[in-house]
């Protein structure tokens, strides 16, 4: 690519053009999409799928998803939240899968920091939450990290994981409790 | 844990429980917050005890996405292996689109170039004209059919430093000259549009 004043590759483009790049067949412009949104899209399934395996997979099948649905894209500004909902939606189809093959025992909680120490020890508020997330049970941690991080609805919540909207609530009542907590602890 | 802080844990504890929210609990304070305070409840804006949650409540919600930030910060990063995968299999399924046919002199051998690729070719005339980004290309019209007008519609993006009319015109001229050597396309016309997102924010399709 020629060197364009200020903008030697594509890496420096937004979001926008490189997505109608991509959808217009350039490899390489989704590849800079794909190392952009990566890291984000991997925090992210690990904290609903809590198994550093299935995190993998997922972002895989999901840029492979995202690369096919490209030109169908319309509000290319939003790529980053088009990515956050098929990851979500293929890190939910997961979870079903590993609910029926009731698994469970062979995965690891994906857990940033390497101890469970209490939040004082953090380095960071980001740092203390982190771990506190880690030490939540996983339905909490799901439905907290879909409502905080996904942006959805109680309503979709519930349909998403097949749990009453009241438990929903519950969950979500009890984690922002949990994280509150350890907030205000480490102030 | 300080002695100071882990009381300070314990009172902000019995602080979540209703007792201490003048009725409220925590359940209905998110639930609150998450309509965006609509509508207005008068027994909830006006207890101190509720509001110090409420405030909590928005702390917790504001760090949320800096947490899932953190975490992609501080993650080992993939190695060019694990990109190459995934590129790998996309690769097979580009988007080449309609054939478009070349002529041969003979007639039993058929020849043809991919939508797909007279597309990547406008990408590359783009790509050596400084200061300018062709986006996307459509080529409407009927390509199956020699000699039917086809009209070239570019998308494209200029940098700030650019002249745009300049290379605007560059990028026409070079364009029609690639196609003319690469393809047989009867090209009635080169539309080039500049995308301008705060100019024009709905056309994005």
């Amino acid at each position: 690519m020629a060197s364009l004043p200020g903008h030697d590759s594509l890496a420096d483009a937004d979001d926008g053009s490189l997505a109608h790049r991509a959808a217009d067949g350039d490899i390489r412009a989704f590849e800079v999409l794909m190392r952009r949104y990566e890291p984000l899209l991997s925090a992210y399934a690990a904290r609903l799928l809590g198994s550093y395996t299935d995190t993998d997979d997922v972002v895989q099948e999901s840029f492979i998803i995202a690369w096919q649905q490209l030109p169908t894209l319309h509000e290319v500004r939003a790529v980053r939240r088009w990515l956050l909902t098929i990851v979500t939606r293929k890190s939910l189809d997961r979870l079903r899968v590993r609910q029926n093959h009731d698994d469970i025992d062979d995965h690891e909680v994906a857990s940033p920091t390497e101890s469970p120490e209490s939040a004082a020890d953090a380095s960071s508020l980001e740092d203390a939450l982190s771990r506190a997330l880690s030490a939540l049970p996983e339905d909490q941690r799901r439905c907290w990290v879909l409502r905080e991080i996904g942006g959805y609805g109680y309503d979709e919540i519930a349909e998403q994981l097949e749990l009453p909207v009241s438990t929903v609530r519950g969950l979500l009542a009890r984690s922002r409790k949990t994280l509150m907590r350890e907030m205000e602890a480490w102030r | 844990m300080t002695d100071d802080s882990l009381s300070r844990a314990r009172n902000d504890r019995d602080a979540l429980d209703s007792a201490h929210l003048d009725g409220h609990t925590i359940e209905e304070l998110g639930e609150y917050l998450d309509r965006g305070r609509e509508p207005r409840d008068e027994s909830i804006e006006t207890s101190a005890a509720a509001q110090h949650a409420l405030a909590a409540l928005s702390r917790l919600r504001s760090v949320a996405p800096k947490l899932i930030e953190a975490e992609a910060d501080s993650a080992p990063v993939r190695p060019p292996s694990w990109f190459k995968t995934i590129l790998d299999q996309i690769g097979v399924q580009a988007h080449a689109g309609r054939d478009i046919p070349l002529h041969h002199e003979d007639e039993r051998t058929t020849l043809q170039i991919s939508e797909g690729a007279v597309r990547a070719l406008i990408r590359d005339v783009g790509d050596a004209i400084d200061g300018i980004l062709v986006e996307r290309s459509k080529l409407d019209g009927d390509v199956e059919t020699p000699g039917e007008p086809v009209r070239v519609r570019i998308d494209v993006s200029i940098y700030s430093t650019a002249e745009p009319s300049e290379v605007l015109e560059e990028l026409n001229r070079e364009v029609a000259a690639a196609l003319a050597t690469h393809t047989e396309l009867n090209v009635a016309a080169i539309e080039v549009k500049v995308r301008d997102f705060d100019r024009d924010p709905e056309d994005v399709s």
